[in-house]
């Protein structure tokens, strides 16, 4: 049985029938190991603040499933070892105040936001399938209900201090540093973080982090920048998962494509 | 008609058998080249354009090739062309009052193609027919239905009829109408719904639920609820929706009302005392 964070993630040595039980979170995972075969079995046990943390690897089946959890098959032929892994969102994620937030002119603030993970599972060099930690909600990030894009939302505020922010398994922790370059202030309820251009890293405490995020508004735009690293406060990582999306790192956007 | 016999014969005396063997290879030929280069646009402009205009160019390119081989054919058989052309006025004149209807769905049909209200694979409603747009031909436009029916929609109909598109916009309202009694706790079930719907996670958060009280009616208090969810989540939102809805009213213990007339009969002793 491990309770470390940095041992959930990696190769998992299952041999034939057996299996392994993971606890990520809120995510309960089982996964079987037949000759020519991986069943895997998910189910959602808490909420997404949960910080348990659990992997055992079991002789036999796994018989303690319960019905209502989400089951898949992978047969294998050629066989190979089972990777376990973090990924960052497939769509971008949405951080909403719980007041309206402003910034005034000439200001500059940092806040972290976090995101919950996805699970990514590799037989051998190839990929069995990709899920969510915790299902998050959708929401539009849009001017109109015809114009905009279809985001996840983050159930957690943002925080304005690291030490607010709690060390969780099933979420990444995104360091954003906002600029205020406009004579006007900036007044914001909901900034859309572009997750895809985002790379996920490991830290030594089992913290997850993103790129850290450098957006200066001017009048009518926000030049967002992604850092080439999380900030210095994450201390020693490691890198997990490449960015989704490439394009020039140099991204900008009119102030309505972030903030709403 | 001795005459026109007549003229067949010394038409093939005069070397009309060579004739219908060379308009029967241009015909060939040209069927042949035709349809082979409608597939050839038809594999250019796949994926490079939507659906609709690679059926429009496919079709275009078709009907041309085919009616330059049948020019060429007739000019093969000894038909004076300049004679055809015209007549060709004429012709139109008879043809036009002979398929005022086809000539109708066809002016229609490009009336729908310059307006473009909706393209091959959207889902549009008319009258009481929803389904997908498989074709947008000359003459009709054709759906396939949810239950796997094609309907033909003449081309004439629909511009004079409402046209929904289901699948224009990206997002899209699941409405639920009901209605309470007027003894209820109205602020209590606004609370409810709003809990449902941020634990639905297919209903977006943003454009938030919105939660209206319409009004008294005869049977109760009006209430609608409504969320928003993708176009593609639509439909299992709604089911969602309403079977969590009327789970929380049921176990919460509010009562939904139906419509009901409440009859006084009035009595000579009692006239005042109602009855049910």
């Amino acid at each position: 049985m491990t309770s470390s964070s940095s041992s959930l993630w990696g190769n998992v040595d299952l041999p034939p029938d057996t299996h392994g039980e993971w606890r990520i979170g809120p995510l309960q995972m089982w996964i079987e190991r037949a000759e020519h075969e991986w069943s895997l079995a998910t189910k959602i046990v808490a909420g997404g603040l949960d910080e348990s943390i659990a992997y055992a690897r079991v002789d036999g089946p796994a018989t303690e499933v319960p019905d209502d959890a989400e089951r898949s098959r992978c047969a294998v032929g050629r066989g190979g070892a089972l990777h376990v892994g973090p990924a960052l969102a497939d769509r971008p994620v949405v951080v909403r105040a719980e007041e309206p937030f402003t910034l005034l002119s000439g200001d500059e603030t940092t806040f972290y936001v976090s995101s919950p993970i996805w699970l990514r599972l590799c037989v051998g060099d190839r990929q069995w399938c990709e899920f969510p930690s915790l299902r998050p909600s959708d929401t539009w990030f849009g001017p109109s209900t015809r114009e905009g894009e279809l985001c996840y939302a983050s159930r957690t505020a943002a925080r304005m201090s690291l030490a607010d922010a709690p060390v969780l398994p099933a979420r990444a922790l995104t360091m954003v540093r906002l600029h205020n370059e406009d004579d006007t202030v900036l007044v914001f309820e909901r900034l859309k973080i572009p997750i895809g251009y985002l790379g996920l890293f490991a830290g030594e405490d089992g913290r997850l982090w993103t790129h850290s995020l450098q957006v200066v508004r001017t009048r009518e735009s926000a030049d967002v920048d992604v850092d080439s690293a999380p900030p210095a406060s994450a201390g020693t990582v490691a890198l997990l998962e490449g960015q989704r999306q490439s394009g020039p790192n140099l991204l900008k956007r009119t102030i309505h494509a972030l903030f709403g | 008609m001795d005459d026109t016999w007549n003229h067949i014969l010394s038409w093939w005396a005069e070397g009309g058998d060579a004739a219908i063997g060379r308009t029967l290879l241009v015909l060939v030929l040209g069927l042949l080249v035709a349809r082979a280069a409608s597939a050839a646009v038809r594999r250019l402009l796949a994926n490079r354009t939507s659906a609709q205009h690679e059926m429009i160019a496919q079709r275009v390119t078709m009907y041309g090739l085919v009616s330059i081989t049948l020019i060429a054919a007739l000019h093969e058989l000894g038909f004076d062309l300049s004679v055809l052309v015209g007549a060709a006025g004429i012709l139109t004149v008879a043809i036009g009052f002979a398929s005022k209807t086809a000539a109708s769905n066809i002016i229609s049909g490009m009336f729908l193609m310059g307006e473009k209200p909706f393209s091959i694979g959207d889902i549009i409603t008319v009258g009481a027919t929803t389904g997908e747009v498989t074709a947008i031909d000359l003459l009709s436009v054709k759906i396939r239905t949810f239950d796997n029916l094609q309907v033909r929609i003449p081309n004439e109909s629909l511009l004079t009829v409402q046209v929904t598109t289901l699948s224009q916009f990206p997002i899209r309202r699941v409405e639920i109408n009901m209605n309470v009694g007027f003894d209820q706790d109205v602020a209590a079930i606004r609370e409810l719904l709003m809990q449902i719907a941020d634990e639905t996670e297919l209903i977006l958060e943003s454009p938030e639920p919105a939660f209206l009280v319409k009004g008294l009616g005869e049977s109760g208090i009006e209430l609608m609820f409504a969320a928003w969810a993708t176009r593609e989540n639509w439909l299992a939102m709604r089911t969602t929706l309403v079977e969590k809805t009327a789970r929380a009213l049921s176990e919460a213990g509010f009562e939904l009302s139906g419509p009901h007339r409440k009859i006084v009969f009035a009595h000579r002793d009692d006239a005042h005392s109602p009855q049910q």
